[in-house]
C-alpha cells in the first residue's frame, strides 16, 4: 500500500489564512468567504473566483456536504467536502492534488473551515453514529495524556524532567505564536505557569492542551508547469502521505503508547516520495499536531527527527526552538492557534507558504528550502496520520 | 423438596455515616452507618454482582431466574433479563421480575426454589433527607440458588402464609417518595399473627428464628424465641434483607438445626428450612472469603444526595452523554452484557470486541466465545480524565491487557486515584456507565482486585 509518488507534479500558488481565535460576529460562512478572498486576491487578478475548476472543503462538523463551500462563495461547481477527524483540513489539500495533478481540472482550491465557539463546550466534541454505549468516551486530552507516562517510563525519566521536557514544547510554541499576528493566543507564557497550570487529564494541564478556536484557510493549487503563469514564487509539493491505522493498539496486547506507528509509516512514506533519507537535516522545519505537549515530543521521534528514546533531550537542548537545527511549529502551532479542525492542516501549510516565500516576518528562517507538515486525527492506539513535504525549488 | 445449593450478599463498599446527616441537617443520633450504592450501581448491577459471587456450577446448572426489587432499573422492561445476560445465562432459561413489593422478594424465593433456578433480591432503600428509611436503609443485595435436596446445604421444609391487606409502606409509582404509617400500629397488630406463625418450633433450642421487616418494633414480637438473627449491623435491605437474614442465619447453623425464615410486608410469609451437613463447608468458604472482603469507602452527605438525585449540581461543559441504541446493543448483547470476546479458531487472537473478519489471519465466521468477565487483567496505562462527564468526577481510563493477547479500555470504579498504577491487577465489575434519554447503558468497569 504505497504510492506512486507525486514529487513536484502540483504547486500550491496562493494562499490565505484567517485569524483564528473567537470569532464571535463571524459563522463559518464568513470564514470561509473571508479566507478564500485573501486568498484570490493575493494573486492580484491574475485568477478569478471562476477560474476555479473544482473545490474540497473539509470540515469535522461545521457544515455537510459540499454547499458548506458553494453556498457561501455563491459558486456552482464541483464541491467535496472532505472529513478526516483532525487530519480533514490536510486531506482536503491531498486530495484537490491529486484532482489537478490527474490533469482532469486546470486550477482546484483547497478549503478548511472550523466553528468551534459557536457552542459553549470545553474542549473538542464530536456527533457520533448510534452505538452499543460500550467504548470508553475519552476526551481528547486523556487519550494524549497516555503517552507522558509511558515514554517517561520506557526511558527511565523522572516525573520532574517529563515536566520540563513538556513545558519547553509548550513554552517554545507560545513564544513562536507571540510572533505571528493570525495566532489565537499571542503571550509568551513563562515556564512557571505553565508548570503552575490546572490539571486536565493525566499530567496535563491547561498550557499542555491546544486551545479551541475558529478558523479558515484556503489554498489554490495548479500543476507544477502551469504554477509560474500565476505567482513567482509557488510552493511545489514533495509528497503527501495518509495511513489510517488498524486500531489495534486500543485491541491487542503488542502496543506500549510511546509512538504513533500510523505516524512513522506516513513519514516513511512522505520520506520515499520526496527522497529524502535523512529529515533531521534535510527538513529545513516542520509544522507539526502539537494538540498536547507529549504528541509533539512522540512525533519527533516518529517523524524521524530525534532516535528513540532521544527526543526529549533534544527539545531540552532548544532542537526544535526556532533557533534550533531543525525549528518545529515556527507558527506557533496548535499550541498558539488553537485548533478549528478543519482548518489546522490547511494553516499548517500557511505557514509553510510564508516561510518559503519569506513572508513570515519576525519568525522568517534562514533560507528554508523543506517545510513539513504533519497532522494527526484520533488517539494514540487509533489514529489517522498526515504528511506533506512542500518546497520553494523544483527538484 | 428442594433445597439451598449456595448463597451469597453482596454490600457495595460505601458508607455513610449517620454523622454527616447529623451534622448537615441536624437529624437523628449520629451513630452507626449505611451502606450506599456507588453512582454507577443500581439494583440490576448489584443483582448481577451478588450472582457472581455464588459457586459457578450453582448458576451453569440453574433453571430459571427470578429477581426481586422495589428499586427496578426500569419498570415494563424487564431488568432480570439484563441480570440474565450479563450472567451469560443461556437463552432457554427462563427470567422473571418479581415486581415492586418488599413481599415479592419471599416470592422469588419460593418460585426459584420449586424451578431449582436463582433468587437475586437487590435493593436500594432510602427516603427524604432526614427520614428513618434513609438513615436504616441500606443498600445491598443477595443471591440464593436452588438444587436438588441431596447436594444442598439447607432442605426446604414447609410453606406457610398468611396474607393481611394493610397500609404499612405505600408509594403511588408516579410520586418520589415512600409513605408510611405508624410502625406500633403494624408491630401490635402482626405480633400475635408472627406468634401463630412460628408456633411452638420457635421454643425448640436447634431452631434459628430470622425475620425481615422495615418495622423496627416487629423484633419484641419474637420474644420467646430461642434464638433469633438480629438485624444487620447496615440497616434494613428492602427487598434483599430476607437473603442477608438468612445469610446470617445459616451462618450460626450446624447441621440438624432448623431455620424459620420469616418475611413481613403485608402480612406474614414463612419457609421452614432443615440445615444439612453440607452447611460445615459452605461456612469455611464463606469465612474465607470473608478475608478478602473490599474495604469500605466513606462516601460524604453531599455525594449521597447528589447520586440520590436529591442535589443537582452543576455540570462540566461537556455534551450529554448519547443513550445506547437498541440495535447495535442487540447485535452486540455478549460482548455488552456477558463481555464475551471472540477467539479466531484458526490463529488464535482474540477480539474485543468481536470483528466479522479476523485481525490477525483474514478468516471470516471461525470464531468461539471466551469470556473476559472473570479473568484478572493489569493496567496497561491509565490517566485521570477531569475534563470528562461523570457524577463522581475525575472518571479514571485504564488500558488493560487480559495476559491472553486481548486489550481494552475501562473506565475504573471503587478505587482510590491514589492507589492506581501501572502493572496493577484489576477485575471486572459489571456497571450502569451512564443513563441518558431515559435509556440505561450498562457495560463493565475495572476495579482493583482485593489484595491477598
Amino acid at each position: 500500500m504505497a504510492s506512486n509518488g507525486f514529487k513536484d507534479r502540483v504547486a500550491i500558488i496562493s494562499m490565505g489564512c484567517t485569524k483564528f481565535g473567537d470569532h464571535w460576529d463571524k459563522s463559518a460562512d464568513d470564514l470561509v468567504v473571508d479566507a478564500v478572498d485573501e486568498c484570490v486576491n493575493s494573486l492580484n487578478g491574475k485568477l478569478e473566483l471562476s477560474n476555479v475548476d473544482a473545490f474540497w472543503v473539509g470540515t469535522q462538523g461545521s457544515g455537510m456536504a459540499g454547499v458548506t463551500l458553494s453556498r457561501p462563495l455563491h459558486v456552482s461547481a464541483p464541491v467535496t467536502r472532505v472529513e478526516n477527524y483532525c487530519a480533514t483540513g490536510s486531506d482536503s489539500v491531498r486530495n484537490a492534488a491529486y484532482a489537478v495533478g490527474s490533469g482532469a481540472y486546470d486550477v482546484v482550491m483547497a478549503v478548511g473551515v472550523e466553528k468551534l465557539k459557536d457552542s459553549s463546550y470545553s474542549g473538542l466534541t464530536a456527533a457520533w453514529p448510534p452505538s452499543d454505549g460500550t467504548k470508553v468516551d475519552w476526551t481528547a486530552p486523556a487519550s494524549f495524556s497516555l503517552l507522558a507516562p509511558a515514554y517517561a517510563k520506557k526511558y527511565g525519566i523522572d516525573e520532574k524532567l517529563m515536566r520540563d521536557v513538556l513545558t519547553h514544547i509548550a513554552w517554545k510554541n507560545h513564544q513562536n505564536g507571540s510572533l505571528n499576528s493570525r495566532a489565537q493566543f499571542r503571550k509568551a507564557i513563562s515556564k512557571e505557569t505553565i508548570d503552575r497550570s490546572p490539571q486536565i487529564a493525566g499530567q496535563l494541564g491547561v498550557f499542555d492542551c491546544s486551545g479551541v478556536a475558529d478558523g479558515a484557510a484556503a489554498a489554490i493549487i495548479v500543476r507544477a508547469e502551469d504554477a509560474k503563469k500565476y505567482c513567482d514564487d509557488p510552493m511545489y509539493v514533495k509528497a503527501l502521505s495518509l495511513v489510517s491505522g488498524t486500531g489495534a493498539g486500543l485491541r491487542v496486547s503488542d502496543y506500549d503508547f510511546t509512538s504513533f506507528p500510523e505516524v512513522e509509516s506516513s513519514a516513511q512514506e512522505a520520506y520515499r516520495q520526496a527522497g529524502i533519507s535523512e529529515p533531521r537535516t534535510e527538513i529545513s522545519f516542520a509544522e507539526v499536531h502539537d494538540c498536547f505537549t507529549p504528541t509533539e515530543l512522540v512525533l519527533m521521534e516518529d517523524l524521524g527527527f530525534s532516535a528513540r528514546g532521544a527526543a526529549w533531550q533534544d527539545v531540552l537542548d532548544g532542537f526544535f526552538d526556532l533557533n534550533g537545527g531543525l525549528p518545529v511549529n515556527p507558527d506557533g502551532g496548535l499550541k498558539s492557534f488553537g485548533h478549528p479542525i478543519g482548518a489546522s492542516g490547511l494553516r499548517m501549510l500557511f505557514e509553510c507558504w510564508l516561510q518559503l516565500s519569506g513572508k513570515a516576518e519576525k519568525r522568517q528562517l534562514d533560507n528554508p528550502r523543506l517545510g513539513l507538515t504533519h497532522n494527526l486525527g484520533g488517539q494514540p492506539g487509533e489514529c489517522v496520520s498526515f504528511v506533506s513535504i512542500v518546497g520553494n525549488q523544483l527538484g | 423438596m428442594a433445597g439451598i445449593i449456595d448463597i451469597a450478599t453482596y454490600v457495595p463498599q460505601g458508607r455513610l455515616k449517620h454523622a454527616e446527616i447529623k451534622e448537615l441537617i441536624r437529624t437523628g443520633n449520629g451513630k452507626g452507618e449505611r451502606s450506599v450504592m456507588n453512582f454507577d450501581e443500581d439494583s440490576t448491577t448489584m443483582a448481577v454482582e451478588a450472582i457472581r459471587y455464588l459457586d459457578k456450577s450453582s448458576i451453569e446448572n440453574a433453571q430459571s431466574l427470578w429477581f426481586s426489587t422495589t428499586s427496578p432499573a426500569y419498570t415494563h422492561k424487564s431488568n432480570s433479563a439484563a441480570v440474565h445476560a450479563a450472567c451469560s445465562l443461556p437463552f432457554s432459561i427462563s427470567a422473571y421480575d418479581m415486581g415492586q413489593s418488599v413481599r415479592s422478594a419471599f416470592g422469588a424465593f419460593r418460585a426459584a426454589s420449586e424451578t431449582l433456578g436463582i433468587c437475586v433480591c437487590s435493593d436500594s432503600w432510602t427516603g427524604l433527607p432526614g427520614s428513618d428509611e434513609e438513615r436504616f436503609g441500606a443498600d445491598g443485595s443477595g443471591a440464593i440458588s436452588f438444587g436438588n435436596d441431596g447436594e444442598s446445604i439447607a432442605v426446604i421444609r414447609n410453606w406457610k402464609s398468611h396474607v393481611i391487606e394493610l397500609l404499612e409502606r405505600w408509594k403511588i409509582p408516579s410520586d418520589e417518595v415512600v409513605q408510611t404509617w405508624d410502625e406500633r400500629f403494624i408491630a401490635e397488630i402482626l405480633t400475635p399473627a408472627i406468634r401463630d406463625i412460628l408456633g411452638e418450633k420457635a421454643t425448640d433450642p436447634r431452631t434459628i428464628v430470622a425475620v425481615s421487616s422495615a418495622n423496627n418494633r416487629v423484633p419484641s414480637a419474637l420474644s420467646g424465641c430461642s434464638k433469633v438473627i438480629t438485624n444487620h449491623e447496615l440497616g434494613y435491605f428492602g427487598a434483599s434483607d430476607l437473603v442477608f437474614k438468612l445469610h446470617n442465619a445459616l451462618m450460626s447453623s450446624t447441621a440438624g438445626d432448623t431455620i424459620l425464615l420469616v418475611e413481613v410486608a403485608d402480612g406474614l410469609e414463612l419457609v421452614e428450612l432443615m440445615v444439612t451437613e453440607k452447611i460445615e463447608l459452605w461456612k469455611a468458604k464463606v469465612e474465607s472469603k470473608r478475608a478478602l472482603a473490599r474495604k469500605t469507602q466513606e462516601v460524604g452527605y453531599p455525594d449521597f444526595l447528589t447520586w440520590r438525585g436529591r442535589l443537582d449540581r452543576q455540570l462540566p461543559r461537556r455534551p450529554d452523554p448519547q443513550a445506547p441504541a437498541g440495535p447495535p446493543s442487540f447485535r452486540n448483547v455478549k460482548w455488552k452484557f456477558g463481555l464475551s470476546a471472540q477467539k479466531c479458531n484458526n490463529c488464535g487472537i482474540i477480539h474485543t470486541p468481536p470483528e466479522h473478519r479476523c485481525r490477525g489471519c483474514g478468516s471470516i465466521g471461525n470464531f468461539s466465545e471466551v469470556s473476559l468477565a472473570d479473568k484478572y487483567g493489569h493496567v496497561v496505562t491509565f490517566t485521570v480524565d477531569r475534563l470528562a462527564f461523570t457524577p463522581s468526577p475525575p472518571m479514571v481510563i485504564a488500558v488493560v491487557d487480559f495476559g491472553n493477547g486481548a486489550r481494552s479500555s475501562f473506565e475504573f470504579t471503587d478505587a482510590d486515584v491514589s492507589e492506581i498504577a501501572i502493572g496493577m491487577q484489576v477485575e471486572m465489575t459489571f456497571r450502569l456507565i451512564n443513563t441518558a434519554s431515559g435509556v440505561r447503558n450498562y457495560f463493565w468497569k475495572i476495579r482493583p482486585v482485593v489484595s491477598f
